[in-house]
């Protein structure tokens, strides 16, 4: 092989590797049983897997090339006609630079549009932050009728995509390389939108993650347990709508609470889910592990979550450092007899 | 690479490394594989000692192994033992190397006329290991899973002495690693070794490691292609389409990782080079 390391190894070579991306064979499923579903791509159809339904249903496919803006329009004028689009293409692309487009042609007019936005958070690594979609759950949070997920693993983005295309709703699909670790052995789990999945049960800290980061939230707290640590896992898939219940149970049972992300410190699941603490007027100790505000570096995905401390080992710190924070639950103030 | 490391990557020395702390090994693995040995050996009590006479500079446990034998059970040291009852002696490090690397090397052999038989049975045991050479034909299923168990496993620790022996490559890698690890396991089995990094230091290890989840899991879908991934010329990416094995985790350091195995083949045929090992 020649192509040892760089960039071209990122978007090429990982291409060839991602066996086990689902969500392509399941929008072909779900063409199959509905003709509404029709699939646009910016020029990616390769990379993010949406080509396979390209080559299933050729004449419900469009590529616009390099013209994210037009293809949203684009879908948003399918939707009007009563098909069910569906896009795919980088986050940092399909979010940021097609931001108005998104708001305005898809989410104010509430079109059933599905937007998959690939290679989010640093999971282009050598792309740099050109490439890099830190912003992306912020700005689709913050857009009225969306809603935003954030699968962490190839067969959750299965049933993200499922849960998406059935919504009728404008939705926000965000995933990473799919090269990364997979949390779930099969499709074969329990899944609600807008529910957090209990991933750990725990008593001490929870630990609230999304995307790749649940992975090494699960690592983190089978290695805090080691150390007598009761860490609760929570996958948050749905930023939007946040599953408040999980969060303040979190809350009341284990009064410590991590958050994890591959995105920008500022807008993501870790304020979301602090808008829910801070609303609900009970002390907390709380920490958001996420991008800091700054643009990222270049380098291996892998390296840059480490360096930014969203990995096993950086989630690990913060549980001990929580743990050592004093918390005085005492939520009941009627006398014990 | 630092230039302090450099200075130290001997690429002779790497291979003795290799052989006698990773290799030579691996008879135990046979040992317990195969029950025609320890029914052969069920009545000695003996030290079979490999060592290369020079660079005599060089400490004891870099020029020099030894098998004992004792009630039905065999053990592998590094350094050189006062009284051993059979004495491979190689003129040079080169020799010792050539001599495991499977080439015509004959050694002094130290006690041979007074243990013929027992040096039959010796080098018996030292021909299984010619099930590692990828001409060696291997159609039996016990024998295949024999080969992908001793490759694995010889994989796996002569990555970590890479690092001990200083490998620029591989101490560039480990010096700045994470606290990771790089599991290795076959679907359906428990053949599996690890490779620990952290801190500038690395380990290598049988089984599943426990006490956290891998950095990059490499798995084989079955024995069958695990044994055409490791006899095969095929590149990483080639036996990953062909779905022999699944990479989880970083592309980039499982590349990186498949590419410091390749050398280690290199080092073994003695065809690493002169050249700059980085290059």
């Amino acid at each position: 092989m020649k192509k040892v390391q760089g960039f071209t190894w990122t978007v090429e070579d990982t291409n060839l590797i991602t066996y086990h991306e689902i969500y392509g064979d399941v929008l072909v499923e779900l063409g199959q049983q509905d003709e509404r579903i029709v699939c646009l791509t910016a020029d990616l159809a390769n990379t993010t897997k949406i080509g396979r339904f390209k080559e299933a249903f050729p004449e419900r496919f469009f590529n616009v090339g390099i013209a994210e803006q037009n293809m949203v329009a684009m879908a948003s004028g399918l939707a009007a006609t009563g098909l069910k689009p569906v896009i795919s293409t980088y986050a940092i692309f399909a979010t940021l630079r097609a931001a108005e487009f998104i708001r305005t042609d898809i989410a104010y007019n509430q079109r059933d549009v599905t937007i998959i936005g690939t290679l989010s958070g640093v999971s282009f690594g050598q792309g740099g932050a050109t490439h890099h979609a830190q912003e992306d759950l912020a700005l689709m949070r913050s857009i009225p009728n969306m809603l935003v997920l954030a699968p962490c693993d190839g067969y959750e983005a299965a049933k993200a995509v499922r849960a998406a295309v059935a919504s009728s709703s404008p939705a926000y699909i965000r995933i990473a390389r799919s090269v990364e670790h997979y949390v779930h052995k099969d499709q074969d789990f329990a899944w609600t939108l807008g529910k957090a999945s209990l991933l750990k049960e725990g008593s001490d800290i929870t630990v609230i993650a999304c995307g790749i980061t649940v992975y090494h939230a699960l690592s983190a707290a089978e290695r805090a347990q080691a150390d007598g640590v009761s860490v609760r896992v929570l996958n948050m898939h749905t930023l939007k709508p946040l599953d408040h219940e999980a969060v303040l149970q979190a809350l009341t049972e284990t009064r410590r609470i991590v958050t994890v992300e591959d995105h920008s410190i500022v807008g993501g699941l870790g304020s979301a889910v602090a808008e829910v603490i801070a609303s609900s007027g009970k002390g907390c100790a709380f920490r958001k592990l996420a991008h800091p505000d700054r643009f990222s570096g270049m380098g291996y995905p892998d390296d840059l979550i480490h360096d930014i401390g969203i990995d096993d080992e950086g989630i690990l710190k913060t549980i001990s450092e929580l743990m050592k924070v004093d918390i005085t639950v005492d939520d009941d103030w009627q006398d014990e007899s | 690479m630092t230039s302090e490391t450099s200075q130290h990557w001997q690429p002779e020395n790497v291979r003795t490394r290799i052989f006698l702390r990773s290799v030579l090994p691996l008879l135990k693995v046979v040992w317990q594989d195969r029950a025609q040995f320890p029914h052969k050996f069920r009545k000695t009590k003996a030290v079979f000692q490999f060592v290369a006479l020079e660079p005599a500079a060089l400490p004891p446990e870099d020029r020099g192994a030894y098998l004992q034998v004792q009630e039905g059970q065999l053990s592998v040291h590094t350094g050189i033992h006062q009284q051993p009852t059979l004495t491979y002696e190689f003129k040079t490090q080169v020799a010792l190397n050539d001599f495991f690397a499977g080439k015509s090397v004959l050694p002094r052999i130290r006690g041979l006329f007074r243990h013929p038989i027992l040096n039959m049975k010796v080098l018996q045991l030292l021909m299984a290991l010619r099930i590692l050479d990828p001409e060696t034909p291997t159609k039996k299923p016990a024998d295949r899973e024999l080969r992908v168990k001793l490759i694995m496993y010889m994989l796996t620790h002569a990555l970590s002495q890479l690092q001990k022996g200083q490998h620029p490559d591989m101490c560039q890698l480990v010096d700045k690693s994470p606290d990771r690890i790089y599991q290795w396991s076959i679907e359906g089995t428990d053949i599996a070794s690890y490779l620990r990094m952290h801190k500038g230091k690395a380990k290598s290890g049988r089984g599943i490691y426990s006490k956290r989840r891998p950095f990059v899991h490499f798995v084989f879908s079955s024995i069958d292609a695990a044994f055409e991934v490791y006899t095969n010329t095929d590149s990483q990416m080639a036996a990953v389409e062909k779905g022999y094995v699944y990479t989880w985790g970083s592309p980039e350091y499982s590349r990186k990782i498949s590419i410091l195995q390749q050398k280690i083949d290199e080092l073994l045929t003695g065809q690493y080079g002169t050249e700059n090992p980085s290059n």
